[in-house]
């Protein structure tokens, strides 16, 4: 799990989400709206509506459905799987505006944000 | 294990879970202690008005701010009101009446809980939650379930009581991952006070109220505990809430959750058709199926590195003789090596539901549900292994086994520990010991116990990779690649290293070499997906987006000619 940088794990999402059609139809059919991730108070808009499924840097074009708000570090522990979601949320880590319903679907997000890990 | 049972279940897993909740919650209300000590609640109150006067003002300037949104909660609660303005001890009609005296406060309540979520979302969510519902259901309904929560959180004294089942509330919100906003204004403070700060805000105005002193209680628990740790409330709470859920999974409520797991256990187990969710999937076409000979064929292919023929002999043999332990357990052995954990656990599984206390099946299923993340079942095939184990048994027969699963990575590691103690150069005990620091990402620990391991036993491979997989995981890819090479030196048709190492580089961000890596890889088993998706984001990040759609192909042939090593 080399890339110990939020923005390397957000541009390798963006790949994936370019590169793979399931991928990117999974997510779109479970999260269908915009989700906007703060980080280290940088925007990156991940617009999951239906038809699209792309990751951008910068503000969305329109309001988003939910907004997170987290720091790099917390961001890159919570994608390799280090801190849960909730065990960040209730350590005041992970700040979540919007939808509450769609943040429960948060962690398809994560792990295709993730590194593959090494198999033993 | 929750996580995973709401992605297969969905929300409304989710909600049946908070309905179950929430009608397991309703206690009678002639239940209620007669005098409820209002000494404490009290105190409380005054004990947090003092620091927090200017709250008052930052609660109404809120509900100015979100002001044209007086919130569902007010709504819910005067209707509550009307319709059960004769309960006289609970919470939910102390705060309808206190609601009359002081509307603006109650407002303010209302307005800081919104937050900067509409009041409209809110009770979308609950909705969703089937907490509440404001339209969808009778206003009776909603009335019902709001006192029942309120009578539940004023019937009983024991703050013990109160504050486990106040934690599986909260645990069963978080479970389901209902997340809600807090409060901005005091996130450095501890939450008792927040908390506290909330009601004082509301009780500011003169009230007769007399709050249930369970609630008071349970403020009082959650102030000495901030104040004890001294620290941020959020860990302390974290702390007090992680312990609360393990427990809760041996509660009551759970026990259809057990009765489910079991049965899916049982399924997993069981003789079902191959095809089913969780089962083998044989290949299709199996030319080794009319071969008689495909056990000893499928040893011969296996132990010559030829792993995708070997798992065709494999499964032949498996269907013709469903009963072959030895066949399956070989099986899953190859798909391991081929990197397919899932169909290795499906082969392991029917290796061990006919032969039980088979200790190779035992360690490669934890092995394996290691990499597939699911830490509990790993911990208990390598406890069984360790206990089952002829010549371990007896040194941890004396080890009690913790009444709580979540106590299970320590009792494991302990028991390896101690059967380490007595018999200190066991390759395989060292083995398993590296594995379970790795669940517990205690990698240093993990890397050192493989290294014992490899000095007792040099030759073998999947140790090296075990190794090798282990730095890679704990961000030290570099020193990853030796230990690969090494493994595929000694077993150069060892396709789980290939992909380990494609792996590797990409972590290196050499992804030149690391789709290399990846197509040999496939080369050897092309049906694994996971790799293909590997191989088709390193062509992305390193600019050969010229190969993608000969990787849509799965063309291998000419990936490798394109992309040789």
């Amino acid at each position: 799990m080399a890339p110990q940088k939020a923005s390397e794990l957000l541009e390798g999402l963006g790949k994936r989400l370019e590169s793979e059609e399931e991928l990117r139809k999974s997510l779109c059919a479970s999260i269908k709206s915009v989700v906007v991730f703060v980080i280290d108070k940088e925007e990156w808009t991940l617009d999951l509506r239906p038809g699209q499924g792309s990751l951008s840097k910068g503000s969305p074009a329109e309001k988003a459905d939910l907004t997170l708000t987290i720091n790099g570090a917390n961001f890159v522990q919570l994608v390799n799987g280090k801190l849960g979601a909730q065990q960040a949320f209730f350590m005041r880590k992970l700040k979540i505006s919007g939808s509450m319903g769609l943040a429960m679907k948060l962690q398809p997000i994560l792990d295709a944000a993730a590194e593959p890990s090494a198999k033993l | 294990m929750a996580r995973q049972m709401f992605a297969e279940q969905g929300g409304q897993f989710a909600d049946a879970q908070v309905g179950a909740l929430l009608s397991s919650l309703n206690i009678d209300p002639t239940t209620l202690p007669p005098s409820l000590g209002q000494a404490s609640w009290d105190n409380i109150y005054s004990g947090a008005a003092g620091p927090q006067a200017g709250l008052t003002d930052h609660a109404a300037n809120q509900a100015m701010m979100h002001g044209q949104q007086p919130g569902a909660w007010v709504d819910d609660f005067a209707r509550l009101q009307v319709a059960d303005g004769t309960q006289s001890g609970g919470w939910a009609g102390e705060f309808s009446a206190r609601q009359g005296a002081a509307q603006p406060a109650a407002e303010a309540w209302a307005g800081e809980f919104a937050g900067e979520v509409p009041a409209s979302a809110w009770v979308d969510d609950f909705q969703s939650a089937g907490v509440a519902q404001r339209e969808g259901r009778s206003e009776v309904e909603a009335v019902e379930q709001s006192r029942r929560l309120a009578d539940t959180l004023a019937a009983n004294k024991d703050p013990k009581f109160q504050n486990s089942q106040f934690l599986k509330f909260i645990s069963k919100m978080s479970r389901g991952e209902v997340i809600l906003e807090g409060n901005k204004a005091t996130e450095v403070t501890p939450a008792a006070s927040e908390w506290t700060r909330e009601f004082t805000a509301d009780a500011a105005a003169p009230s007769a109220a007399h709050g249930p002193s369970p609630w008071g209680e349970e403020f009082a628990f959650f102030q000495a505990r901030a104040a004890g740790t001294g620290g941020d409330w959020a860990d302390a709470f974290a702390e007090g809430v992680a312990g609360e859920w393990a427990s809760e999974f041996a509660g009551p409520q759970t026990e259809d959750w057990q009765a489910e797991y079991d049965a899916e256990l049982e399924r997993l187990h069981g003789a079902q058709a191959p095809s089913a969710h969780g089962g083998y999937v044989m290949a299709e076409n199996n030319p080794f199926l009319s071969d008689t000979d495909s056990m000893a064929k499928g040893w011969d292919l296996f132990k010559r590195g030829v792993l995708t023929e070997a798992v065709l002999a494999l499964e032949a043999e498996c269907q013709r003789s469903p009963n072959n332990a030895e066949a399956w357990r070989l099986l899953g052995n190859v798909q391991a090596e081929n990197d397919d954990d899932q169909q290795a656990i499906a082969a392991m599984n029917r290796a061990l539901a006919i032969d039980p206390s088979n200790l190779e099946t035992l360690l490669s299923l934890g092995v394996s549900h290691t990499n597939e993340l699911d830490s509990s079942e790993a911990l208990q095939y390598l406890g069984q292994w360790v206990s089952r184990h002829p010549t371990h048994a007896p040194v941890v027969a004396g080890i009690q086994r913790p009444a709580d699963a979540s106590q299970s990575l320590v009792h494991v590691t302990s028991l390896l520990e101690a059967a380490l103690a007595a018999n200190p150069r066991d390759a395989d005990l060292h083995t398993a010991l590296g594995v379970v620091h790795n669940l517990a990402r205690r990698y240093d620990e993990a890397v050192q116990a493989f290294r014992r391991a490899l000095e007792l036993r040099p030759q073998d491979y999947s140790l090296w990779n075990k190794l090798g997989a282990t730095l890679a995981n704990s961000s030290q890819s570099r020193d990853a690649v030796p230990a690969y090479r090494k493994a595929l030196e000694l077993k150069p048709n060892y396709m789980r290293a290939w992909t380990n190492m494609g792996i590797s580089y990409s972590n290196l961000a050499d992804y030149d070499a690391s789709a290399r890596y990846y197509v040999r890889a496939l080369s050897l088993n092309s049906r694994a997906a996971a790799v293909w998706s590997y191989l088709r984001t390193a062509l992305m990040c390193g600019g050969r987006t010229d190969l993608l759609p000969v990787a849509q192909a799965e063309d291998i042939q000419r990936l490798s000619a394109e992309l040789p090593l």
